[in-house]
């Protein structure tokens, strides 16, 4: 008995060292299991969930085989040969649910280009529409104002004579129509025809300004000319400005005999340069 | 005479045992198709997938030794290995052709945004 006791406790430590040992081999996980859980765990967690479901199911079901062969059989060529696998398909089922995110990502840049360049062209077929709607109210406006233009020259030539020279165009009524001789108030009959001029004159473009200019004949002394011309054109600028047209844009001026329209040594020609003119300017921005 | 019983019965069965796996050519096959594939695709350019080729070809060069050893069912085993490697690779190639072209797409939608910035 007392032999038998260091031989049992060697035997026990041998079967211990072996259990230990056992354990430690049983514990050692083939390094290919290790990366093909990591590997799954990984796809898993991933997009592969929702875009390659199929091929994720595969891998986990690669996957639990080699964890069967693995209990059943510990590590051996042929758990490490199935891992291998498993880990692969794990892999495989990763890649594929990225490679479907980047071509999605292909057709979403696809839409968003063809979106962006429907807008570029909506926006510029607006911008045309909106220059030809321009051009096009451009040119109406032209025509009424050619209109409106043409309209005044037919109702001023009915009412005295008009032509055109360096001035403007130059409204002539004569002096005889308007005044009595060396006066300067308006006759009645002058008020009427006036009255029409000014009418005429107002239907026209807003930015034209008027000179109503006095003239005489050369008759009688030529500071008494000057007043009395002035005076006249003061005349017809007030009955003007009466009738209605702003007086910012109509000035009156005097000039005597000094720019006669016609021979002074016959009666003919100082009736004819007894007038008073009123000279139409076009606006600038007209 | 017992023993020598024992060890002819063992031989017998060993032998069964290999008869009863085939040569897996079928499998090798497999994986040599897959790794034209991935060869065809192009997986010499994509360096990932170029790899993913190399361990095929390594794991089909150990299947034919292992076949050749009569050893069929690891022969089998490393064949399934290298057709998965190429599968894979074949695989990551396309990834990396659709990368691409996202990128590609990304830029252009930025072209198309800011056309002025146009190098």
């Amino acid at each position: 008995m007392t032999r038998s006791k260091p031989i049992l406790a060697f035997a026990s430590a041998v079967t211990l060292v072996m259990l230990v040992m056992l354990a430690a081999c049983a514990h050692e996980t083939p390094r290919e299991l290790i990366a093909a859980r990591s590997a799954y765990e990984q796809a898993a967690a991933g997009p592969s969930k929702e875009l390659t479901p199929a091929e994720l199911h595969v891998a986990r079901r690669s996957l639990l085989h080699a964890e069967q062969l693995y209990d059943d059989k510990g590590d051996t060529s042929v758990v490490r040969d199935q891992a291998y696998i498993a880990l692969r398909k794990a892999e495989l089922a990763a890649t594929l649910a990225r490679t479907q995110l980047a071509q999605r990502m292909v057709a979403a840049a696809a839409q968003q280009t063809r979106q962006l360049k429907e807008q570029e062209v909506a926006r510029t077929r607006s911008k045309l529409e909106a220059t030809q709607e321009e051009l096009i109210a451009e040119r109406e406006r032209r025509a009424a104002a050619e209109q409106r233009v043409a309209q005044v020259s037919a109702d001023l030539a009915r009412l005295a004579t008009v032509k055109q020279d360096e001035r403007g165009t130059v409204i002539t009524l004569s002096g005889s129509v308007l005044f009595a001789s060396g006066k300067y108030a308006l006759l009645p009959a002058a008020r009427t025809r006036l009255k029409q001029v000014a009418d005429a004159l107002m239907k026209g473009d807003p930015n034209t300004t008027f000179v109503v200019e006095g003239h005489t004949d050369s008759r009688g002394s030529a500071e008494l000319n000057q007043v009395l011309s002035l005076n006249r054109a003061n005349a017809v600028r007030d009955f003007l400005v009466e009738q209605g047209v702003p007086q910012e844009r109509v000035t009156a001026e005097g000039h005597g005999a000094e720019r006669p329209v016609a021979d002074n040594s016959t009666v003919e020609g100082r009736a004819n340069n007894r007038r008073v003119e009123i000279i139409v300017k076009p606006g600038r921005s007209a | 005479m017992t023993q020598r019983l024992i060890i002819i019965l063992g031989v017998a069965l060993a032998a069964a045992a290999c008869a009863s796996h085939p040569p897996p050519t079928d499998t090798m096959a497999n994986a040599l198709a897959s790794m034209r594939g991935a060869e065809e695709l192009g997986a010499a350019n994509v360096p990932q997938a170029s790899l993913q080729l190399q361990l095929a070809q390594e794991q089909l060069s150990k299947a034919r030794k292992l076949m050749k050893d009569n050893k069929n069912e690891r022969a089998h085993n490393m064949a399934l290995r290298a057709a998965n490697d190429a599968e894979l690779a074949i695989a990551l190639v396309r990834e990396a052709r659709a990368l691409k072209a996202a990128e590609q797409a990304g830029q252009r939608v930025e072209a198309v945004r800011n056309p002025e910035v146009r190098p």
